[in-house]
């Protein structure tokens, strides 16, 4: 699976074999790497949320319509950049199906530029799309090596507290403080507080003081 | 310098306002000439005033200038019988007055001159012809009395032989002056108007003129003989023709009894003329109404037609974006295909490839794309002639929609059922197309309920408003049900089930009703038969009525 995921793969979706066909044909040709697949339930059944790269999907499809399956794949967990392919491309329906997350509309029959530049916009996207979750993955991952005393002690740095307000408040000495302080720094991986400061903020959620002093709660 | 620009115009202005008035009253004192063949001497009244009615006339087309005109007219008219200059300016007034009051009721009722619907005659009787000629009896009966003109012995009497002279003069012409001209006669019709015209001199000449043995009494009951020509006139011939033939008649009735000649005359003139007066009345008011009734109806029948026809243009559109929607997706696919293999094989071809083969490839890729930009366009040209929709009341469109299709339920001795409920919402919808839905619905079903026997057959069409505050019409009849073949392709087009469509009805139908936001279901209807059913929304706001 690892090695299958290596290299971003445009998944196409569309109940014409010809059309299936020729999508990859085209695509291969252009040096992307391409799965067919003759339906929506196929696809959710046969592809790994996981795996990088885009999804070229038809809006007429036998049973799961595309903006069904857009759905489903959404609920289910997959953030592939969607491209929609349409012989009935009407202007509600792509304002409907682009509002719903789709990246891109196109009415078929296409040229090969428009498409090819649909999917490396996709593919770029899936990238970035990535690249974030990492980036908060990672944020995560250290902010979890904390203890709860220096998840405290971090947050109170963070909304720009001094040491010696930070020992009032926590009602401990200013040279246990500067101890935390230099373990909070080590474990997130930063050289100073203002690195400190940018690098948490970074995540888009990143919890309040209020949370984790629940955390140390019910964490006991 | 625009003064001098100004006062040319002005002139001219003037000259046509002097015309404005001057010829109304030059109408009024020819009419008064007239009217002064049935004066009574004593009375100084006419028995008969057609100047009351070219005026009432006059001020409804032009206004109240012409009134004024008219008003001039009946100075000059009584003038000239040696009336002295107050008794005559007094009478003059109420002469303007009359006409000027009528017109303006009769505008306000919006009174439309075709005189084509029963509601336009009534209007014209109590709101022109009623008011105008009391007021105008008032002021001439009233003016004679105080002058000591009229030697009569009472006012009343006096009053009401003014007002009748003044009701006839409007009731017989002023509806031929002002009613619109015929439309569409053709020539058979004028034909026809020629003989009606022919047999009522004849008949009128017949029995005024005294052209029958005087000992045979036959005069007033062959004065009945113009009714069935009125009748026959109002029937074929449309309300404008009828009023002119009312007029013709009337004026030769009245000239023979003025002139001491027909059934009417012989007695005392006042007598005989109110007699012959309220026969004319009678003849006058059959052939106004039962003209406009007919033209009414005819006219409503016409705009069914036109409806009809509306909806089966409608109809024949819808089905031909349903073609063309079905077309332009079974054939994109093909030339997407096209196009994206001859895209491939330009790029698997490369650059060292004869550029011969380069270009076909992608000559081939333009032209697939070409035809696909062709089939948009038949499609958008197709989806352009749609119609706008309008907010209407659920149950008015769905008795609109069963309205069209009452004679094939009928002739298909089809026992039909409506369950409309009261609160369902309004919807807002094409009016034509939903009506086509409801027609193709119906008669399905209709044509399904031929293979039950007759007694079994029976029709159910019930509105109701949904939990989701959506609208659901739902159509069930008793026939055998849908085949197990065609259950699954029912909503496809050209699915048939044999009947004479070409099986686009259904497919049509729920195309119309997914544009409008719902949709279209079939289902089994417990103990045999369909149930056809489609939901709309809502039109939000305020309820309209009906």
């Amino acid at each position: 699976m690892a090695e299958e995921n290596a290299v971003p793969t445009v998944f196409v979706v569309d109940d014409d074999p010809d059309v299936r066909d020729a999508l990859a044909m085209l695509l291969t040709a252009a040096g992307r790497p391409v799965e067919t697949w003759p339906s929506a339930d196929d696809f959710l059944a046969g592809c790994a949320p996981e795996r990088r790269g885009c999804l070229i999907l038809d809006v007429r499809l036998p049973g799961m319509n595309g903006l069904t399956a857009q759905q489903a794949l959404a609920s289910r967990g997959y953030t592939l950049p969607v491209i929609f392919i349409s012989g009935h491309g009407d202007i509600p329906m792509a304002v409907r199906a682009v509002s719903a997350g789709a990246l891109d509309f196109l009415e078929k029959p296409f040229s090969d530029t428009a498409v090819l530049d649909c999917v490396d916009r996709a593919l770029a996207e899936d990238e970035h799309r990535r690249g974030e979750r990492e980036r908060i993955l990672g944020i995560e991952r250290r902010l979890a090596r904390l203890t709860p005393r220096e998840r405290e002690v971090m947050d109170r740095l963070v909304e720009g507290k001094v040491n010696k307000i930070v020992a009032r408040e926590l009602d401990c000495s200013t040279r246990t403080v500067e101890i935390h302080r230099a373990r909070v720094l080590h474990k997130m991986g930063v050289a100073n507080v203002s690195q400190l400061v940018r690098y948490v903020l970074g995540h888009p959620d990143y919890p309040g003081a209020a949370a984790p002093a629940e955390e140390e709660e019910s964490g006991g | 310098m625009p003064l001098p620009d100004v006062a040319p115009v002005s002139a001219r202005a003037l000259l046509r306002g002097a015309a404005a008035v001057l010829m109304p009253a030059l109408a009024y004192w020819l009419a008064a000439r007239v009217g002064m063949v049935f004066l009574i001497e004593r009375a100084g009244v006419s028995l008969l005033w057609p100047a009351a009615g070219v005026a009432l006339a006059l001020a409804c087309r032009f206004g109240p200038l012409a009134a004024a005109g008219a008003a001039l007219g009946a100075l000059g008219a009584h003038l000239e019988s040696g009336h002295d200059l107050p008794a005559s300016v007094a009478v003059a007034i109420g002469m303007g007055l009359a006409p000027w009051l009528g017109a303006e009721l009769i505008a306000r009722a919006r009174v439309r001159f075709a005189l084509d619907r029963p509601s336009d005659v009534l209007g014209f009787l109590l709101a022109g012809a009623l008011p105008s000629s009391v007021a105008s009896s008032l002021f001439g009966a009233g003016v004679l009395w105080l002058a000591g003109i009229a030697r009569w012995p009472g006012f009343p009497s006096l009053w009401w032989l003014c007002w009748i002279a003044d009701l006839m003069g409007i009731l017989l012409l002023a509806p031929a002056l002002l009613v619109s001209r015929p439309r569409g006669l053709g020539r058979r019709g004028w034909l026809e108007a020629g003989v009606i015209a022919v047999l009522t001199l004849l008949a009128a000449v017949v029995v005024y003129g005294e052209w029958l043995p005087p000992d045979a009494m036959l005069g007033r009951p062959l004065s009945y003989l113009i009714f069935p020509l009125v009748i026959w006139a109002a029937m074929r011939l449309g309300p404008a023709l009828t009023v002119w033939l009312l007029l013709f008649h009337a004026a030769i009735a009245a000239g023979f009894t003025a002139m001491d000649s027909g059934p009417f005359a012989h007695g005392a003139l006042s007598q005989e003329l109110l007699a012959l007066h309220a026969h004319l009345a009678m003849v006058s008011l059959t052939g106004l109404l039962l003209a406009a009734s007919i033209a009414g109806r005819r006219q409503a029948e016409e705009r069914a037609r036109a409806y009809l026809d509306e909806l089966a243009h409608a109809g024949r559109v819808s089905a031909m974006g349903e073609m063309a929607a079905g077309l332009a997706h079974e054939l994109n696919q093909p030339l997407c295909a096209i196009a994206t293999y001859a895209q491939a094989a330009r790029r698997l071809a490369g650059d060292d490839t004869d550029p011969t083969l380069v270009r076909a490839l992608e000559r081939l890729d333009d032209n697939a794309r070409r035809a696909g930009g062709i089939i948009r366009q038949m499609r958008n040209f197709v989806r352009g002639g749609e119609p706008e929709s309008e907010r209407v009341a659920t149950n008015t469109l769905v008795r609109e929609g069963l309205a069209l299709t009452a004679a094939a339920v009928r002739q298909g001795g089809v026992a039909l059922r409506l369950h409309l409920d009261p609160d369902v919402p309004d919807v807002r919808v094409a009016t034509v197309q939903i009506h086509q839905v409801l027609v193709n619905l119906v008669r399905n079903a209709v044509e399904a309920l031929a293979a039950v026997p007759e007694a079994r057959r029976r029709l159910e069409v019930i509105t109701a408003r949904r939990a989701d505050a959506r609208v659901e019409v739902t159509v069930t009849d008793t026939g055998p049900g849908i085949p197990a073949r065609l259950r699954d392709a029912l909503f496809e087009p050209f699915v048939s089930g044999g009947g004479e469509g070409m099986g686009l009805g259904l497919s049509v139908s729920r195309s119309i009703i997914r544009h409008h936001g719902g949709e279209l279901r079939f289902e089994d209807r417990p103990g045999g038969g369909c149930r056809f059913s489609f939901d709309l929304p809502a039109a939000g706001g305020r309820e309209s009525d009906g």
